[in-house]
């Protein structure tokens, strides 16, 4: 397209102005505040919009007053001609060449671009586009001078790009403080910090093991150091005690007290005394006893010599035995049997004589058989007795009673003989014969009782019927000799009795003791008395010693008790120096109340450490401040996470621009190149610009001869000149790459440059306005004479001051 | 009848949650004693399942010494365990290495196996005995292969080996202790313990090799999602005749995906996002779900998405709506607008040229990472450690949708 008339409705100063470009190069020049910058403004207002702020251009308000308002016709490339009228603030109207609303439409296909920007930075370019020419190496001024490669797509990458700027730096930049990111940091600073605090308040807590561990060592410690100061203290304590514990012994024992010089008759002296003296009244007991048992004795000796005097016994000759008893009384009864025999013999015998018998037959004596069966009998027993005894009398008595029995039986069997026809013949005489015969037995019998007699040491005389007399006496006998012995022995054992107490006190009596059981007595008795009175003084020393042992012992006790056997703590305790002690203990007390104290504070710590263990167990805060710490973190994840993911799209963005604009800038350099060696005349031939955005990379003129010289090291009028030059190929690679076609709007360009180059650039706008309407806006003649010189063929419209 | 043992791992008790963010009031507190109320519900599953002993792989703590509150809870926790004699086993795992005092050293009923060396302890049940071998970590980065060194022995019974380790690599989990399942069958265990990766996981059948996962999820990433808890293993003899997952979590992270095809409007878009938690919210039980929703596909609802603070304002809005048990933790869009990729690589507009540029990165993740890592310097701070790594394609994605959405409103517009 093209433009064909501007018009200036209400717009900075020139308000009604209205300008009519031709195709090919218009030169719009005039003076200084003749409204040229205005005009190119206004085309730029009528065709993307008038600037609403004042950052986004100049805002050039009517000065009539009324909102900016204006008309551009323009000739779409099918020779079509619209009329865009526009006023800020209201919609844009679009117009046929009849008047008649044809929509944005054809405003959009005749711009091809939406964006002012790209209008900017291709299409309309002054000499201060051309002065930043050195700025070609900064990646960015590079990717606006070559944006137009881009346009080709249809499509800007740069308002992408600034979006995905716009809204990654909403999020974060570096020293930014305002930013999300900015924020999120803080906060998770502030989290952190608040969560190291609180953790450094639950350290101890948090190394709960340890801290006990410390705390009960330190309760350990002070519990050692106020044993150890007390420990101290009671030593000293017991050093001073001791010390006066060794005093009072010292001066206990030195109360022991002195010996009384009486000597303390022993507890078996004192025995024996005392048993003398009990025994003593015994023994005089048994003195008289033993007068009186002597009496006895001698009266019952004498009941038995007068009962032997009465049977003839000698005085020394032994009581005849039970068996001599029995023999005797044998040969007494066999006196009496045979005596009664010869007795009736006779009787019979005298009868028969003094009656003169008739012829009876008269009876022969009966023998005694029986009488002398058992007179032998008794006599043997009484020779067994008297041979087991030992008694002769009894044995010969014995042998009598044999001999007295065998006679017996023989005479009483010759007389027993049965008595024939002749006996009766002599029955007197036979009567007298038997009472002989019976006469001689009785002798006989009676010769053996008086033999009995003596041999049991009787008197012969004695008779037969004394017999029990005699027994009677024996038992008197027996009886007085028994009464007198066991009198005799009674008075040997009383006296014996006597005699060993006597013995006794007078052994315990010593030398010069009476004998006297009486004055014994007295004597043991005041002996006695003598002990008492010497016991009861050693008594009462023997309790001083104890009661001095005691305190003593006690003293002792209290030494051992408080020394404990320790030699070395005595010998302290000797050498003590109570003065000092006193000092030392001032110093002890004072060390035992700090150890108590740092004792009392360390439980108070343990206590403390304990209940912050437990406070800590049971407190969420480090817990709620740990995850407010997280989710701040989280929270700046988020930030930078969206940000990482929009950086990510415009960096991938940008490169695919880069990439487009590479593959792209062989066209605009080849222009380019075309239009430098045409202003030049052929100094130089063609530009190099790095690929991408390689840090440090330069972008360079070729020349001639092949030399490449960095732009940075060219004049300014030769980096404007070659400026320009790319700035026509982008224009023409815009729109050979199906991009529209634009009027190119210039303004001074020519301004810096000398008049070779100044002719040189003039050619190339000429050989652009050949392809491109190009309105060139001027204030300095000479330009416009450069540009006659071009392209004589131009069309001039001259601009009055405005003032 | 068989008896039962419980196998937990990874528990970071009293640990903050990672990656959330700040949340609507009134979660603050749900979130802070989520992972010490699931360790209460794994006491709660051994005295209800009447298990003879727990098994714990590692990383009890998020940190070697835990903090007062996680050890006081663990200390009342292994106290009942103890009332009913049920005994505890535990390794250190690289979170919590075992580099000095064991915060369950001298816990009554708890045998804390040592570092560098596999040790085991046999315990005699009514069932049988029972041996346990284990290993701690002795500092964070362990790089050599510790199931090389576990060792039967010829003891009779039940043989469980506990370790926390990684069976090859995986993504979002460093790899510590490597090993193969081969090195784990060649020790001949009835049991492998497993303890490291987050997510449950059946590594072997016969004998069975399982990572519990995590008892409670700690954040937004995949590995966290979903149900966590232990492993109730039931053994008879030398034989384990079955295993099951029960699920202990108390807050639970989960991601639905909306696609943004056939959505009209704003209207339409919220309605798609509700629906989408409204299924998610059912699954969890009661539990607090922290959903995030990852638009994706083309419509034109896309325009909406590309708004500067849209989809922060977007999950805001929603959220306020929501009950105590969903919270909207972030809504994020890989979607694009409605346009056809193929149709536009073949044109000849700029934005093939982007296209191209994007296909171009996607095709070499190692440029893209080198990308991503040039622009991540400017990051400095520890929080933002390895985001450049995170989920690359997904974000080059995202980037794509994004440059392509501005430059297509800008065609539109043109």
């Amino acid at each position: 397209m093209r433009i064909a008339r501007i018009e200036a409705i209400a717009y900075g100063a020139i308000g009604g102005r209205v300008v009519e470009p031709e195709p090919g190069l218009t030169v719009i020049h005039g003076p200084n505040e003749s409204g040229k910058s205005s005009t190119m403004q206004l085309i730029r207002g009528v065709l993307f919009g008038f600037p609403a702020l004042r950052g986004e251009g100049p805002r050039r308000e009517p000065k009539g007053g009324g909102q900016r308002s204006g008309r551009v016709d323009i000739v779409a490339d099918d020779g079509r001609r619209f009329r865009v009228e526009r006023t800020h603030g209201s919609s844009v109207v679009i117009t046929d060449e009849h008047g008649e609303p044809v929509g944005d439409a054809a405003l959009m296909r005749a711009l091809g671009i939406t964006s002012v920007d790209l209008f900017d930075r291709v299409q309309t370019f002054d000499s201060r586009d051309l002065a930043s020419m050195g700025l070609l190496d900064d990646p960015s001024v590079r990717a606006g001078v070559l944006a137009s490669a881009v346009l080709g797509g249809g499509a800007g990458a740069e308002p992408v790009l600034s979006a995905l700027q716009k809204r990654a730096d909403a999020l974060y930049k570096k020293q930014g403080e305002n930013q999300p990111y900015a924020h999120a940091l803080k906060a998770v600073t502030a989290a952190r910090r608040a969560l190291r605090e609180a953790e450094k308040d639950a350290g101890a807590a948090d190394r709960s093991a340890d801290a006990l561990a410390e705390a009960e060592a330190r309760v350990a410690r002070a519990n050692e150091q106020l044993v150890a100061a007390t420990q101290d203290l009671q030593r000293l304590d017991r050093l001073v005690q001791l010390r006066a514990a060794l005093v009072e012994a010292t001066a206990v024992d030195a109360q022991r007290p002195e010996a009384t010089g009486v000597e303390e008759p022993s507890v078996e002296v004192v025995s024996e005394y005392r048993a003398i003296l009990t025994d003593l009244p015994v023994a005089i007991d048994a003195r008289r006893r033993a007068t009186q048992h002597e009496a006895d004795a001698a009266g019952e000796r004498e009941r038995a010599v007068r009962a032997r005097e009465r049977v003839g016994l000698a005085g020394t000759a032994p009581v005849p035995s039970i068996a001599d008893e029995s023999g005797l009384r044998a040969a007494a009864e066999a006196v009496r049997e045979a005596e009664r025999e010869a007795t009736r013999l006779g009787d019979v015998a005298r009868s028969a004589a003094t009656q003169l018998p008739a012829p009876v037959e008269v009876a022969a004596p009966t023998p005694r058989r029986g009488l002398g069966a058992a007179l032998i009998a008794v006599s043997l027993i009484a020779i067994g007795i008297g041979w087991f005894v030992g008694i002769t009398a009894t044995i010969i008595g014995g042998i009598l009673g044999v001999a007295v029995g065998a006679a017996i039986l023989g005479g009483l069997g010759a007389g027993s003989r049965p008595a024939g026809p002749q006996l009766h013949a002599t029955a007197a005489d036979q009567h007298q014969a038997a009472a002989a015969q019976a006469e001689a037995v009785a002798e006989q019998a009676r010769a053996a009782w008086r033999a009995s007699l003596v041999a049991s040491g009787l008197a012969a005389e004695l008779r037969v019927d004394q017999l029990d007399d005699v027994l009677a006496t024996f038992g008197v006998i027996r009886t007085a000799d028994d009464a007198a012995a066991r009198s005799a022995a009674l008075a040997q054992a009383d006296t014996a009795t006597a005699d060993a107490i006597v013995a006794r006190a007078i052994a315990a009596l010593g030398e010069g003791a009476p004998t006297e059981l009486e004055q014994l007595r007295t004597a043991v008795d005041r002996a006695l008395h003598d002990f008492d009175a010497q016991r009861e003084i050693a008594a009462t020393h023997r309790t001083d010693v104890q009661a001095w042992q005691h305190r003593r012992e006690l003293a002792q006790a209290h030494v051992d008790d408080l020394s404990r056997g320790d030699a070395a703590l005595v010998a302290a305790a000797e050498a003590l120096d109570l003065e000092q002690a006193e000092a030392q203990r001032d110093v002890l007390d004072g060390q035992v109340d700090a150890a108590r104290g740092e004792h009392t504070e360390a439980i108070a710590a343990l206590g403390g450490t304990r209940a912050l263990i437990e406070n800590a167990e049971d407190s969420t805060d480090l817990a709620m401040l740990a995850q407010s710490a997280a989710d701040a973190e989280a929270d700046l994840r988020a930030v930078a996470d969206e940000w990482l993911t929009l950086q990510l799209a415009h960096t991938i963005v940008e490169q695919a621009r880069d990439r487009f604009v590479e593959e792209h800038q062989p066209g605009v350099f080849e222009r380019a190149a075309t239009q430098i060696a045409t202003a030049t005349n052929g100094s130089w031939v063609t530009v190099r610009m790095p690929d991408g955005e390689k840090a440090g990379a330069r972008s360079e003129i070729v020349g001639r001869d092949g030399a490449r010289t960095p732009f940075a090291e060219l004049s300014e009028g030769t980096v404007g000149l070659v400026y320009l030059c790319l700035r026509a190929g982008l224009v023409d690679e815009m729109h050979d790459d199906g991009g529209p076609e634009l009027p190119v709007l210039m303004d001074d360009v020519l301004t810096h440059l000398d008049p070779e180059r100044r002719a040189g650039a003039a050619a190339v706008i000429a050989d652009l306005a050949t392809r491109h309407q190009v309105l060139y806006f001027t204030c300095h003649p000479e330009q416009v004479q450069a540009l006659r010189d071009a392209n004589p063929g131009l069309t001039e419209i001259e601009l009055q001051r405005l003032v | 009848m068989p008896r039962r043992f419980i196998h937990a791992a990874d528990l970071h008790l009293d640990s903050p949650f990672a990656g959330v963010g700040s949340l609507r009031e009134g979660f603050a507190d749900v979130m802070r004693d989520a992972s010490l109320d699931a360790w209460d519900a794994l006491i709660d599953c051994c005295l209800d399942e009447e298990a003879e002993f727990l098994v714990i792989s590692g990383d009890l703590f998020d940190r070697a010494d835990g903090t007062p509150r996680g050890r006081s809870r663990v200390r009342r926790g292994i106290e009942r365990l103890q009332e009913r004699g049920i005994r505890v086993f535990a390794v250190h795992g690289n979170h919590d290495p075992l580099s000095g005092r064991s915060p369950l050293a001298g816990l009554e009923g708890v045998h804390v196996f040592r570092k560098d060396v596999p040790t085991s302890e046999t315990i005699d049940l009514p069932a049988g005995p029972v041996t346990v071998h284990g290993v701690s970590f002795g500092k964070r980065e362990v790089t050599e292969n510790l199931a090389l060194k576990f060792e039967r022995g010829d003891a009779p019974g039940l043989h469980v080996g506990v370790l926390h380790c990684s069976l090859g690599e995986r993504e979002g989990h460093g790899t510590y202790a490597p090993c193969t399942v081969g090195d784990l069958v060649a020790a001949r265990m009835d049991y492998w313990a497993l303890g490291h990766i987050h997510a449950y996981s059946e590594e072997h059948a016969e004998p069975p090799i399982i990572y519990a996962g995590t008892l409670q999820g700690r954040s937004p990433k995949p590995g966290e999602r979903g149900p966590h808890g232990a492993v109730v293993v039931e053994f008879e003899g030398d034989r384990v005749v079955a295993h099951r997952r029960v699920e202990l979590d108390r807050v639970r992270f989960e991601a639905v995906e909306v696609p943004i095809e056939g959505l009209g409007d704003e209207a339409d878009l919220e309605r798609a996002l509700r629906n989408a938690a409204a299924a998610v919210v059912v699954q969890a039980d009661g539990r607090v779900v922290l959903l995030r929703a990852t638009l994706t596909g083309r419509g034109p609802v896309h325009e909406l998405l590309v708004r500067d603070e849209y989809l922060t304002g977007l999950r805001s809005a929603l959220d306020d709506q929501e009950g105590d048990d969903l919270v909207w933790e972030r809504i994020v869009s890989t979607a694009g607008p409605a346009v056809d990729l193929d149709e536009l690589r073949q044109s000849n507009a700029f934005a093939a040229e982007v296209l191209g540029a994007f296909d171009t990165l996607a095709a070499d993740p190692a440029e893209l990472q080198r990308q991503l890592d040039g622009l991540a310097k400017s990051f400095t701070d520890t929080a933002l450690a390895g985001l450049s790594e995170e989920d690359a394609a997904g974000r080059l994605a995202t980037a794509r949708e994004l440059a392509l959405g501005l430059l297509l409103e800008q065609d539109g517009a043109a």
